[in-house]
């Protein structure tokens, strides 16, 4: 008998054997298994739904939950992940997903869905995200005037952020990120980002700042302390995070193959960044 | 004015999952039809749209998963 009903966590293993379908060189079964761990505070229990047949799992859509601060108001956000539904049960699956895409007082996204999915995503009120990123190139002339100073040190960091940040900082510090704080006489920026390498060149990518204004004020300095301390070539920033600030000596790359979506009816996509998402939990950064 | 309705949604069910009129019965579902899937269910939902000029909200789409229901929904939208 075919039931759907929430995913606890000693679903995993059953669950898993659904999961190898996406035979994904670089997800693990000890990364699938974070899907079903408690990395973040959260009201809801449960790590998505299963569809089952007579007791075995033949469906999986998982679901990431977080809760977070922008601009002193608390909101509610699901990243939907790993959506997968063995061939013989597809017309099950909009079932299994419907009590997730219909969760009011939710922002849900959707990273990097199928080509052939985006439709019935759109069509129930998912928007698509601006995913273009803003290279930085590294300007010499710097601001000496209000020189802030770039901080790597944690201990130093932790110091330094509100309560919010530092709730950011504690989620995401088992996770393969840098967290940086650029402080100066008129305000902080507290800075998420990631290192990657591309083609041989290394690259940080910026998915968290807490104030654009300081951002985009000291950009250049901060660029150069970020590329002399991590040996890169590049700085990179989600475009949709800096909108509406000008960002000098920098272009837009728009990312043809990758749709990330998302609906919320409160939040429009430059609040929304990578943080508490899959990203993290499948370390999609570094495959 | 209901028959004509049920038939037009008949071949509009009819035309997205690929299978002739007279072969959909009334207990027809995502069940019994295996060409439904989440796409074909979705291409659906925005024939029946157009078809009959209407739109579904989110609940509704999720709930159009069998003749029956179909049927319902649809005369309800129209007679609204």
């Amino acid at each position: 008998m075919k039931q759907i009903r929430k995913a606890v966590k000693a679903d995993f293993e059953d669950a898993y054997n659904v999961l190898k379908l996406f035979n994904h060189p670089k997800i693990k079964k000890e990364d699938w298994k974070r899907i079903f761990t408690d990395y973040w505070e959260k009201n809801e229990k449960y790590y998505g739904y299963v569809l089952e047949d007579n007791n075995k799992i033949v469906g999986f859509a998982g679901a990431v939950f977080s809760e977070r601060v922008i601009n002193d108001r608390e909101y509610k956000f699901c990243n939907l992940t790993s959506i997968i539904v063995r061939k013989e049960y597809r017309n099950q699956s909009l079932a299994m997903l419907y009590p997730l895409l219909t969760m009011p007082g939710y922002t849900i996204t959707v990273l990097g869905p199928a080509k052939e999915t985006v439709p019935i995503y759109m069509k129930t009120g998912f928007k698509i995200m601006n995913t273009n990123i803003r290279i930085i190139l590294p300007k010499f002339r710097l601001n000496y005037r209000n020189k802030p100073k770039v901080v790597f040190n944690l201990l130093e960091i932790v110091k330094l952020l509100n309560s919010e940040e530092r709730k950011i900082l504690d989620d995401h510090i088992n996770f393969n990120c840098k967290h940086i704080l650029v402080k100066s006489n008129i305000g902080n920026c507290y800075m998420v980002a990631v290192k990657y390498l591309r083609k041989n060149f290394s690259f940080i990518h910026i998915i968290y700042i807490s104030n654009k204004f300081i951002f985009s004020k000291f950009i250049n300095n901060v660029c150069m302390k970020l590329m002399l301390r991590y040996n890169i070539i590049g700085v990179l920033i989600d475009d949709r995070l800096t909108r509406g600030k000008n960002i000098p000596l920098s272009f837009c790359y728009k990312q043809k193959n990758n749709v990330n979506l998302y609906k919320s009816s409160t939040l429009t996509d430059s609040h929304i960044d990578l943080l508490y998402t899959e990203y993290f939990l499948l370390d999609h950064f570094s495959s | 004015m209901e028959k004509l309705i049920e038939e037009r949604m008949r071949e509009v069910i009819s035309a997205v999952f690929n299978i002739p009129v007279n072969e959909i019965r009334t207990d027809a579902s995502s069940d019994n039809i295996e060409s439904w899937d989440s796409l074909k269910h979705m291409n659906m939902v925005s024939a029946l749209e157009e078809e009959f000029l209407i739109e579904f909200d989110d609940k509704e789409i999720f709930e159009l998963l069998n003749y029956e229901l179909i049927k319902t929904i649809v005369l309800e939208k129209i007679e609204n």
